[in-house]
């Protein structure tokens, strides 16, 4: 018996002794991430939750403000733009160093840019309009552009944007190299990439701006948010930056509080062409009755979230007349019945947020109220890039919430409505709100380019091809006193800024 | 042995051939593309599609599966998509963590089998070991999974609730954190190993326990039933060693087959299990890897994990051959 006790006491007092110990008290952040990181290359991956580790690590020329759609500077301490919009000369901030003791200087963003710019470079389309890049003296990085693009600094500064990678480090490894490891100029350095496991920054002793408030951030890979709730009770993490279950914000446990910010996250629908849907104006009215988000919105998110004005994020844009949707629902119920009844599916991506799906089950049920026979289908992960393959199978109607590139307007229109868009999942074709969207690209005047684009979102749903429900908020749950998270609206929710981050004192 | 031997590496091949078959399949029938996982929602179609041709995923199915089953022979299982790393690599990094949770499930779980198949045999009141079984072999394992770490972490704090340590940059050279804190003589890594062990380990061996404890009971009630136990207790020995001595050796076979076949159903568990403990493993790999559509990764998990079931049946029938030598390899 004793033989037994002795080392079992032992480990059990070694794995106590492991045990770390809260993280505010060491000036730590623990932040979970619930996807794990494919790659930290800033110039080959489409990352999700680890922007907020890759945007703390390296820097762009400018970036969005916290809170706003506003661009300032980033390692460009100032920027002017010819009269004929194709050229920008940037101007570097002074000091600043790579974490490996580099200057950054102007041929480190000429290395970059190029980088960027590769043909083996997934992400090289965020430069597609730039035909050449100059470095006329260390301070100085001069884009010419093929044509004026409005949207270039937006680019710029989008989360997937074209960062400043130490030439060094380009230099001195292969391209592969950079998918776990990094050499920025960020507040934070990559210190630990452990895969699956935990990923670990620290701070960058001579960042050229700010300091930052933690020392440390963790980053442990938590995928199931059951787990993270419970670690965030217990004080094991700091925060859950994200899927924290909508119902439950209302009535948070004591010691924990919420951060709400605005997000370009946009819960719409696609419709099918060719669905009565589209192609009948009465049985339309009818089920936008149905499914008036004004209805639902606030049972799914609280408050959390805003009935949608048009086709673009409310941060985006916002149309002097914002989508209407009718309200009668006796004549709705009346238009199906003339109708002789309507059948209609609602699908979704099985990749999709528990409100999608609350959303799309919500909607069925309201369908049902004015006699139309609604069905929900889970679609498999990565099957609605394939429905225009198979449409004759596809939903008459498939939400999705999604956040674009960035904050300008083309990069919503070019990418989900536009005929041939990446995203216009249904095929939806629309030529005369092509034409506003397409003219719209090259408008400077902020407020003439907005009413063009509201203009074609009016066109895009009067026409049955899309309908917008509702702008969803960024929600952080976190202890009680973290402040100043840094969220910015471009950004997928839940990406906080470690740079800015900070207890109150 | 040879033949026997001979054979089981046919099958071993024949098995791992048809997961191949299948997984290629599955890749042909979902509406799946990994370019555009990889490339991102935005990204302009040109980019996918050179993506894309980087992949080989523009050649037919027929030519890509030809393609694999070269490298394959090669030793090459191709790169994921998601993680940029050789599919060899990711699976040394996620195959120890694997291997010991599933060792110390099967350890657990056996353990675990023969307290209930004993109690259901000496305890007189075995009626409510039997329902203690049955329920604990209904819960679904992601809710008894959700319940361990809700009791024995949040509420009383006994034991951690995920990941694999508690100790920052621990490395070392098998990737087995138990192993390794001994071979390295670092008992405050074995006791937080061990300690982050147990509720995964715990979730995994319940349906185990339940299965493989049912058969060793029906299988020991059977046994105890036959002339030689009866002459065992006429001779005066107690039904304790009556048990022991007689009974647990000639019931061994039907629940070994059991534990081989729970090997199986283990795997499928793995993935609820390794995300709900954040247990960094091939489960976990597997899950994020099914989610970016990585075909080489899914396809290097399911042959990992098809010849780990395969090998260890094999073990199983050596050890059954040990157990009743009436029985033939």
């Amino acid at each position: 018996m004793t033989a037994f006790t002795i080392p079992f006491g032992r480990i059990v007092a070694a794995s106590l002794l492991a045990v770390p110990l809260p993280a505010a008290a060491q000036n730590v952040l623990r932040v979970p991430f619930s996807i794990d990181i494919g790659s930290f290359d800033p110039d080959n991956a489409f990352e999700t939750q680890a922007l907020s580790a890759i945007n703390n690590v390296y820097e762009g020329l400018v970036e969005y403000i916290p809170g706003s759609t506003d661009i300032g500077p980033a390692l460009a301490e100032s920027w002017t733009i010819s009269d004929d919009g194709l050229t920008y000369i940037f101007d570097l901030v002074d000091g600043a160093t790579f974490h490996d003791g580099t200057p950054v200087d102007s041929a480190a963003v000429l290395a970059s840019m190029e980088r960027r710019g590769s043909e083996t470079m997934m992400l090289n389309y965020f430069l597609w309009n730039v035909t050449g890049i100059e470095a006329p003296d260390g301070d100085t990085v001069v884009f010419t552009l093929g044509m004026p693009q409005p949207s270039f600094l937006d680019y710029l500064s989008s989360p997937w944007g074209p960062k400043v990678i130490s030439p060094a480090a380009i230099e001195g490894n292969p391209p592969e190299w950079f998918a776990e490891n990094a050499v920025g100029s960020g507040p934070f350095r990559l210190t630990e990439f452990n895969r699956g496991q935990q990923y670990v920054l620290e701070k960058f002793e001579d960042y050229h701006g700010e300091e930052p408030y933690f020392d440390v951030v963790e980053i442990p890979v938590i995928p199931d948010i059951g787990q993270q709730i419970l670690q965030l009770r217990a004080g094991d993490i700091d925060a859950v930056p994200t899927n924290y279950p909508w119902a439950q914000l209302a009535a948070l446990p004591p010691g924990l509080e919420l951060t709400a910010a605005p997000s370009m996250a946009l819960l719409f629908g696609y419709v099918k062409p060719g669905s009565p849907l589209a192609e009948d104006a009465d049985l339309r009215a009818a089920v936008m009755t149905a499914l008036d988000p004004d209805i639902w919105v606030e049972d799914i998110y609280g408050p959390y979230a805003t009935p949608a004005l048009s086709l673009f994020p409310a941060t985006m844009l916002t149309p002097e007349t914002p989508v209407d949707f009718p309200s009668d629902m006796a004549s709705a119920a009346a238009a199906v019945t003339a109708a002789g009844g309507l059948s209609l599916t609602i699908g979704y991506g099985s990749e999709g947020a528990d409100d999608v799906d609350q959303a799309a089950d919500i909607m069925a049920a309201q369908l049902a109220a004015i006699g139309v026979d609604a069905e929900v289908v889970v679609l498999p992960a990565g099957a609605v890039y394939g429905l225009q393959e198979a449409m004759d199978t596809a939903p008459d109607i498939v939400l999705t919430r999604s956040v674009p590139d960035a904050a300008h307007p083309e990069t919503q229109a070019g990418v989900f409505y536009t005929t041939g868009a990446i995203l216009n999942l249904m095929g939806a074709s629309l030529p005369e709100a092509d034409e506003i969207a397409n003219g719209a690209f090259g408008i400077t005047d902020i407020a003439a380019r907005d009413a063009a684009y509201a203009e074609a979102s009016d066109l895009w749903i009067e026409a049955g091809l899309f309908l917008p429900f509702a702008d969803v908020q960024d929600v952080v749950v976190h202890a009680e006193g973290l402040t100043d998270l840094g969220l910015r609206p471009v950004f997928l929710p839940g990406n906080i800024d470690f740079g800015t981050v900070r207890f109150e004192e | 042995m040879t033949g026997y031997l001979l054979r089981r590496a046919l099958g071993f091949v024949l098995v791992l051939w048809m997961v191949t078959v299948i997984v290629f399949a599955l890749q042909a029938i979902i509406p799946a593309d990994p370019a555009r996982a990889i490339t991102g929602p935005a990204a302009p179609a040109e980019t996918v599609e050179r993506v894309r041709g980087q992949l080989g995923l523009n050649d037919p199915i027929p030519q890509q599966y030809v393609r694999f089953l070269g490298n394959l022979a090669r030793g090459d299982l191709g790169t994921s998509v998601r993680t940029r790393q050789p599919v060899a690599d990711d699976l040394r990094r996620y195959l120890p963590a694997t291997l010991e949770l599933v060792g110390a499930a099967m350890i657990l779980g056996t353990a675990l089998a023969l307290v209930l198949a004993l109690a259901q045999m000496l305890l007189a009141r075995s009626g409510a070991v039997r329902m203690t079984m049955l329920a604990a072999g209904s819960v679904p394992i992601f809710l008894s999974a959700m319940l361990l770490i809700y009791l024995f972490w949040f509420s009383l704090d006994w034991l951690p609730g995920a990941g694999r340590i508690g100790i920052r940059r621990f490395e070392g050279p098998t990737g087995s954190m138990v192993i390794d804190g001994i071979l390295l003589g670092r008992p405050d890594v074995v006791g937080s190993a061990l300690a982050h062990l147990v509720l995964p380990a715990l979730a995994l061996a319940l349906p185990l326990a339940v299965a493989v404890g049912r058969s060793l009971a029906s299988a020991l009630h059977d046994v105890l039933r036959q002339p030689y136990a009866e002459t065992a207790r006429g001779k005066g020995l107690p039904e304790y060693r009556v048990v022991l001595r007689h009974g647990l050796r000639n019931a061994a076979s039907p629940p070994l087959s059991m534990l081989g076949l729970q090997l199986g159903l283990m795997f499928g568990n793995l993935l609820i299990v390794e995300r709900t403990f954040a247990w960094p493993g091939l489960g976990l790999y597997m899950v994020q890897s099914l989610a970016s559509s990585d075909l080489p990764a899914v396809l290097g998990v399911a042959l990992t994990f098809g010849a780990v079931y395969i090998l260890f049946n094999m073990a199983v029938e050596i050890v059954q051959t040990l157990a009743d030598p009436r029985m033939k390899l």
